[in-house]
């Protein structure tokens, strides 16, 4: 499994490239992290995993 | 021709100058490991591979438990049996097991930790005050010199004492641990050594267990898990969090249920939380939500391995069940 640490929290990367930056934001809010930083956590953990990986694509607005 | 058996009884007595022999015992360790040569081909190879034994985790096949350190040794060797007719010379009819009482020094929890060994049988190897290394050479099936594997010695053990100290003879109050070797054959025949001239006793610890526990109630899919280390004083908590917290976050832990509990779970974060000295532990909310309520959750730590390799060493933790 690939984490990425941010701000002490460890995230599953994997997990994370699997779904949407909106979808993340909305599953880790618990942490007390600002949007800011879950978007940047979220960008990290789909830069983290191999290319041979897809990351989801963003939804359109 | 010779008439007589004479030259068949033995063999040649000269051994060797300045071999080992057994010395003080200062530790030993209990368990079903049995070094290759590979293993103990020389002293350092040999210690790592100790180590390796010590640390791995319960109930692998290949662990070692490392008793406490010795600091009385009763030789308790029970004495030949003899006999011999009205008329005749006396003679030895059977050799004496060897049986050791050696005391150690405990507190009640490291005594309790010993207890699961009382009345036990084992393999065991002792190490002395000489850095060597007991145990029996295990025959292979070609019996060449150093091909055997290197087997600990099978003993009866048992854990008494550590009760109440007199105040008026050091003796009291300390823990006993009885080892009678239950192969004489083994013992002498067999006897076998390794020098580990860098090793001594504070080496060789056994692994402290670490307990988890949930801090609080759930909310939904994210768990507040607290690591402690059980202890048998009343109002005591020794929670791991200040020393270990923010390295066991950063480590892999897995999830699973169902049967075996084989269908993972994703963790999608562990992170710390300062106030309450816990571990938050998220689970994927889709896959969360749809178990039945009342699905146990079997949240696994990091193994002895892993731990190690994040620099946390000299602990195992237990996995929780976990219910939705």
């Amino acid at each position: 499994m690939n984490k990425v640490t941010f701000e002490g929290i460890s995230f599953n990367a994997d997990w994370a490239a699997s779904i949407s930056e909106k979808e993340f934001v909305k599953h880790e809010a618990h942490h007390g992290l600002t949007v800011d930083q879950l978007k940047q956590a979220h960008s990290l953990c789909k830069t983290s995993i191999s290319p041979a990986q897809v990351p989801a694509a963003e939804p359109k607005p | 021709m010779s008439t007589n058996f004479c030259s068949l009884v033995g063999g040649n007595t000269g051994a060797a100058l300045c071999g080992g022999k057994r010395k003080v015992p200062k530790k030993f360790v209990a368990g079903n490991k049995a070094f290759t040569s590979s293993e103990y081909a020389d002293a350092e190879t040999f210690q790592a591979a100790m180590l390796a034994a010590i640390n791995l985790p319960n109930g692998d096949t290949n662990k070692l438990f490392p008793f406490p350190e010795i600091f009385d040794v009763a030789v308790n060797t029970e004495a030949p049996t003899m006999g011999n007719l009205a008329l005749g010379p006396q003679r030895r009819l059977r050799k004496g097991r060897p049986v050791y009482t050696y005391s150690v020094e405990l507190t009640h929890e490291e005594y309790q930790a010993l207890l699961p060994f009382d009345g036990v049988n084992v393999p065991i190897f002792s190490f002395d005050d000489a850095t060597q290394w007991w145990g029996y050479r295990g025959a292979a099936a070609a019996n060449t010199i150093n091909t055997n594997p290197f087997k600990g010695e099978m003993v009866y053990i048992t854990v008494s004492g550590n009760g109440f100290e007199d105040g008026a003879n050091a003796a009291t109050g300390v823990a006993t641990i009885s080892v009678s070797y239950k192969s004489i054959d083994d013992f002498e025949k067999r006897g076998t050594y390794i020098k580990t001239p860098d090793m001594s006793p504070g080496d060789l610890k056994g692994l402290i267990d670490i307990m988890l526990s949930e801090t609080q109630a759930h909310a939904s899919n994210v768990y507040k898990i607290k690591a402690t280390i059980p202890v048998a004083q009343l109002g005591v908590e020794l929670n791991v969090y200040d020393d270990i917290g923010a390295a066991l976050a950063a480590l892999t832990w897995t999830a699973g249920t169902g049967a075996n509990y084989g269908t993972p779970l994703t963790i999608t974060s562990i992170a710390v939380d300062a106030t309450l000295k816990s571990l938050t532990v998220t689970f994927d909310s889709t896959a969360y939500t749809a178990l039945a309520g009342g699905t146990k959750i079997k949240l696994t730590p990091p193994n002895t391995t892993a731990l190690i390799a994040g620099n946390i060493t000299g602990f195992e933790i237990g996995s929780i069940i976990l219910t939705k």
